[in-house]
């Protein structure tokens, strides 16, 4: 979870949508590279996210078991001399039990030939997991679960923290050291072990996973949202309505939320990448998204189990997909910082 | 409930602001700023009362006051007859219409997210149930009365200039019609050349609908020129009242002939005596025992350190609060509700 960054109170000026596709496009030509990267990427995942059902080669969750543990399609049959040992552990051990499948005369220490399949065809780019299901179509499928899970619990989170953070910062007095000492005992505890916490005790699901992360979540945007009202509590133009007679509401509503929302989405856009990872992290532990659903962490879990036997796909893309997404989100949420920090804007607008 | 002459509009006893700031372990610690010191006050109707003074002295914490922006810790203020620190919220945000203030910086006093018609309709919305055209109607009625128009409505605040967005702070303020209006410094953030369209539009406004103008300001010439009356404040405190000509000709307090000493004369040759005052204004946190301007009163004597003046008259509706007028104690300490 990414610390709460300084904001600008306000940006001094109103600031169009245009005016801000500018200074973000701006932002791209100063870091083209990365931010040109990270659009790519992220227009890739949210585009095979949405389009998941139709652009998917197989369905994720049914395999044939004929298929299974077949390498990416770029990796050929080839063959291997393999140790006949107790227990086949490394790629060039393999178990008794097997080699007496393929040859009825082996002993223990002998060394055997073996033919290893290729996929050979390009059936399945990425390769098959231990049921036969295609690789692609359930990183395909993992993509949409992943934007599901980030959209929900930081709209939720988002929703909470920003709720409340008005009214701490708005109201003050009470309300706030309530407000506070409650976010406090959250931000006591490091956020994943929070999330764990909540997955575990409300039970191991979709739906409990994504409920845990935005538990975990809240407090940090009522902070950003309290300090930003505290601050704009003080100006001028809300005495001003007060001075007219507005209620506490409207005030809240029509002057101070429009003014706290800049900030907030450029968290919320920070943000994103680390709810991937830390939902990611729950299915990874057994805690978030169950199998067969094809969900990325739930894919190196089980992917970890054949690394050692020399099937790294299984684990690798689903691991690089979670990489990559994160990473992009990240550096699209420097991007848009920048743009909504008057600092870092530059002096042309 | 003291009799209120008719000719007063609103009228304020003894009205004293402390803020109290609270530090250390939970709050154990407490720092008391004593902003305004037991202030009487009344103003007519249809008046400018002008106030003066010092950066800190409590002009703009009295005129936030009387209006209940901020509630004072004691007092009394009677608007129109409504006892105004006895309301509750509704109530006060229901008689708001009758009292407006106008902010010092208008950039500031407006929300810079808002299009002019939304920022002069809000006082529409807020209290009357004008919508759609004659709403929009309303609205460019009052930004002509200020000297705007229609072409004006789409902008946001930082498109105009200062003098076309304090209009429209004044717009906002009369949109209710109110019968009271304080002005915070109305001016100081402006041009000199808009200032006095300003302060002419103000004159004009007041002429038309017959409002009651509080004006806080630190500039004398501006006040002198708008104010029937004049108060000077000092330290949370009014040491002087009179009308505006009484203050320039014949000021009484100390402090108050120190203050028109230093305002430029547009006359090399007028020969006219400058009184500098020595030393700073000292804090209201801990404020001088005695008269508190005895610290830098160029004629203190060794009663202004024990005991505070009380109010003298000094002439028809004119007051001043120094021990130099006490003649002889015993007559010429006057009963302030005497004067008003």
């Amino acid at each position: 979870m990414t610390s709460t960054a300084e904001y600008a109170v306000l940006a001094p000026r109103r600031v169009s949508a245009s005016v801000w596709a500018a200074r973000l496009l701006r932002g791209f030509r100063r870091r083209n590279i990365l931010l040109g990267f990270s659009v790519f990427i992220l227009l890739l995942i949210t585009g095979t996210g949405i389009l998941a059902p139709w652009i998917s080669p197989y369905d994720p969750t049914r395999g044939k078991l004929e298929n299974q543990k077949l390498p990416p399609a770029w990796i050929g049959e080839r063959t291997a001399t393999k140790t006949v040992v107790e227990f086949g552990q490394s790629p060039d051990q393999i178990s008794i039990s097997k080699a007496k499948r393929l040859k009825s005369d082996v002993v223990l220490g002998d060394r055997i030939e073996v033919v290893i399949r290729g996929s050979g065809r390009t059936e399945f780019l990425l390769g098959t997991d231990h049921l036969g299901r295609d690789m692609l179509s359930r990183i395909i499928h993992g993509a949409r679960i992943s934007l599901i899970i980030a959209s929900v619990t930081l709209g939720v989170g988002g929703l909470i923290g920003t709720t409340v953070g008005l009214a701490a910062g708005y109201f003050g007095g009470w309300v706030d050291e309530v407000i506070m000492r409650v976010t406090d005992v959250f931000l006591a505890f490091p956020p994943l072990l929070l999330a764990i916490a909540i997955a575990s005790a409300l039970g191991p699901n979709f739906f409990n996973a994504i409920l845990a992360i935005a538990l975990t979540w809240w407090p940090w945007y009522t902070r950003l949202v309290r300090a930003q009202s505290l601050s704009l509590r003080e100006r001028a133009f809300i005495e001003a309505a007060h001075g007219i007679g507005v209620n506490d509401l409207t005030i809240i509503r029509r002057h101070i939320l429009p003014n706290v929302l800049t900030p907030v989405l450029v968290q919320a856009t920070l943000d994103i990448g680390t709810a991937i990872l830390t939902a990611a992290g729950l299915s990874f532990i057994g805690l978030g998204t169950q199998p067969p659903t094809a969900d990325w962490g739930v894919m190196i879990n089980i992917g970890r189990l054949f690394v050692l036997g020399g099937r790294w796909w299984i684990a690798t893309f689903s691991g690089l997909a979670i990489f990559l997404t994160a990473l992009a989100f990240n550096l699209l949420g420097d991007g848009v910082r920048d743009a909504a920090d008057p600092r870092t804007r530059g002096a042309d607008l | 409930m003291i009799a209120i002459q008719e000719s007063t509009l609103l009228r304020a006893e003894k009205i004293s602001m402390e803020f109290v700031s609270r530090y250390g372990f939970l709050g154990r610690h407490q720092h008391r700023v004593r902003a305004l010191d037991s202030v009487d006050l009344e103003i007519q109707r249809g008046e400018t009362l002008g106030i003066v003074g010092e950066s800190g002295c409590g002009k703009t914490t009295l005129g936030r006051c009387l209006i209940r922006l901020i509630t004072p810790t004691a007092g009394r203020i009677v608007l129109d007859g409504v006892e105004i620190l006895a309301l509750d919220a509704s109530a006060l945000r229901h008689l708001r219409r009758e009292m407006q203030m106008v902010f010092q910086n208008p950039f500031s006093s407006l929300n810079p997210r808002m299009k002019v018609d939304d920022l002069v309709a809000e006082p529409l919305r807020t209290h009357t149930d004008l919508a759609g055209g004659a709403l929009e109607e309303r609205v460019e009625e009052l930004l002509v009365e200020v000297g705007l128009g229609a072409e004006h409505m789409k902008r946001h605040p930082h498109q105009l200039s200062g003098g076309q967005a304090q209009r429209v702070a004044l717009s906002r303020a009369l949109a209710l019609s109110p019968k009271f209006l304080v002005l915070d410094e109305p001016t100081s953030a402006l041009d000199v050349s808009v200032q006095a369209q300003i302060i002419n539009l103000l004159s004009q406004l007041q002429e038309r609908h017959g409002l009651t103008y509080l004006f806080i300001s630190h500039d004398l010439s501006v006040v002198r020129h708008i104010s029937d009356r004049i108060a000077v404040m000092y330290l949370g405190q009014i040491v002087e009242l009179a009308s505006s000509d009484a203050i320039f000709n014949s000021p009484q307090h100390p402090y108050t002939q120190a203050l028109i000493s230093s305002t430029p004369v547009p006359d090399p040759d007028s020969g006219r005596e400058r009184i500098i005052l020595e030393g700073n204004v000292p804090s209201p946190a801990n404020p001088p025992a005695g008269c508190r301007f005895h610290t830098r009163c160029p004629y203190v004597m060794d009663i202004c350190r024990r005991q505070e003046p009380k109010a003298h008259a000094v002439g028809e509706g004119h007051w001043a609060a120094c021990h130099l007028l006490d003649k002889a104690p015993s007559d010429s300490v006057i009963d302030l509700q005497l004067i008003n």
